[in-house]
């Protein structure tokens, strides 16, 4: 069900002419708390709730396997994003890439965000 | 049950945009800022092996970050981190620590001393096939107190735990750590090239009373084993080279600083 009509802020323009055009890619505030919380840069194709986090398999049934979110019965905000997006990535020694390509956040009310990315759309239904 | 929200594109006002949290004031040992080709930065120590948890008591300094960020666009950061990892792939990392970051609109990037527990995987590793690739982004649990602190990883009871001073900050199921584990790790880490790694030369960021364990069980009662590293030795994780430094000044201690 078509719940509400979020406004995206997209500001890259914008951040591009004060920041000195450094702005590689978008970024904005959202009325959407969900993909304030996600806190990626990059364009939202949908945001869906779900009445339990592992309901994610019936929205993106070509999705990879994710335990944390198979074992969380808590509602969710799911995001899905359009292209890749910029996110502050820690990890292992190596080259940690801060771009994301087909990436999904999911915003637990357990508490926990994950992103997660190179998520298949296969079968992607967001309604 | 779902429902859906579909977004509709605008510009904004950029001013709204910056980060509420007052700016970290300029530090000698920090530089412009200047973001590479998106690459990561380490300096620390790795102890190899098959680790169910890695510990060290961290100093209560606070991390630096690069100076002159752009007023609405940077991204940087400045860490330091107790990890189990595998060494497959940079997603293959279970941390916990302390830090600051600048990221814009993303909650855990306050400008000020937070702590941080992340984890993520990647499906290319062996045992992760068919596992969604779960990026280890900075994740906030609390903020930092500006005190000295053990911050810990810790596998046991079916879970990956992360702990400071022994408080369990969050948990994550071990069937979602796919990746078997190559060794524990304790450094410092920061996302732009002027960042700092801990503190300056006269004021460095020591890493004390580092541990590890070999096998799962109980954190309070531990099977730990404490570091006895040969002071005579390099770090073995980082550039090796200024402006990052790291120096093993003891069997269970390192410090590390930065000389911009």
């Amino acid at each position: 069900m078509n719940r509400t009509i979020g406004l995206l802020l997209l500001a890259s323009a914008a951040a591009g002419l004060l920041a000195g055009g450094t702005a590689a890619v978008g970024f904005g505030l959202s009325a959407d708390p969900a993909v304030n919380e996600c806190g990626l840069q990059g364009a939202v194709t949908a945001s869906v709730d779900l009445a339990e986090a592992h309901h994610i398999w019936t929205i993106l049934p070509a999705m990879g396997r994710a335990p944390e979110l198979e074992m969380d019965s808590s509602p969710a905000s799911v995001v899905v994003y359009a292209g890749p997006v910029r996110a502050a990535v820690l990890g292992n020694r190596g080259a940690a890439v801060q771009e994301l390509d087909n990436a999904v956040c999911v915003v637990s009310s357990s508490g926990e965000v994950g992103i997660y990315y190179n998520v298949s759309r296969a079968g992607f239904e967001p309604r | 049950m779902k429902t859906t929200r579909m977004f509709v594109t605008a510009l904004a006002a950029a001013l709204l945009l910056i980060p509420t949290g007052t700016a970290p004031v300029a530090a000698s040992h920090t530089a412009d800022c200047a973001e590479p080709a998106d690459t990561n930065r380490w300096t620390g120590v790795d102890q190899g092996g098959q680790k169910h948890g890695a510990s060290a008591l961290f100093n209560g300094q606070s991390l630096d970050m690069c100076t002159n960020p752009e007023p609405t666009w940077e991204r940087s950061g400045s860490f330091a981190f107790s990890n189990v990892v595998n060494y497959s792939h940079f997603n293959d990392i279970i941390q916990t620590g302390v830090g600051r970051c600048r990221f814009p609109l993303l909650a855990a990037c306050t400008w000020q001393m937070e702590w941080i527990a992340t984890y993520g995987r990647h499906s290319s590793t062996a045992g992760c096939a068919g596992f969604t690739d779960k990026a280890p982004v900075v994740y906030k649990v609390g903020h930092h107190d500006g005190l000295a602190h053990y911050y810990a990883v810790y596998h046991g009871g079916n879970w990956w735990r992360y702990l400071i001073d022994g408080n369990e900050v969050r948990r994550t199921p071990d069937s979602s750590i796919c990746w078997t584990p190559d060794a524990s790790q304790w450094f410092a880490e920061s996302l732009d090239i002027g960042d700092a790694h801990g503190g300056t030369n006269a004021n460095r960021y020591r890493m004390q009373a580092i541990a590890w364990t070999n096998s799962e069980g109980d954190y309070s009662t531990g099977n730990w084993v404490y570091a006895s590293f040969n002071p005579t030795h390099n770090c073995n994780i980082g550039p090796g080279a200024p402006p990052y430094h790291c120096d093993i000044v003891g069997g269970t201690t390192i410090d590390i600083w930065t000389t911009h």
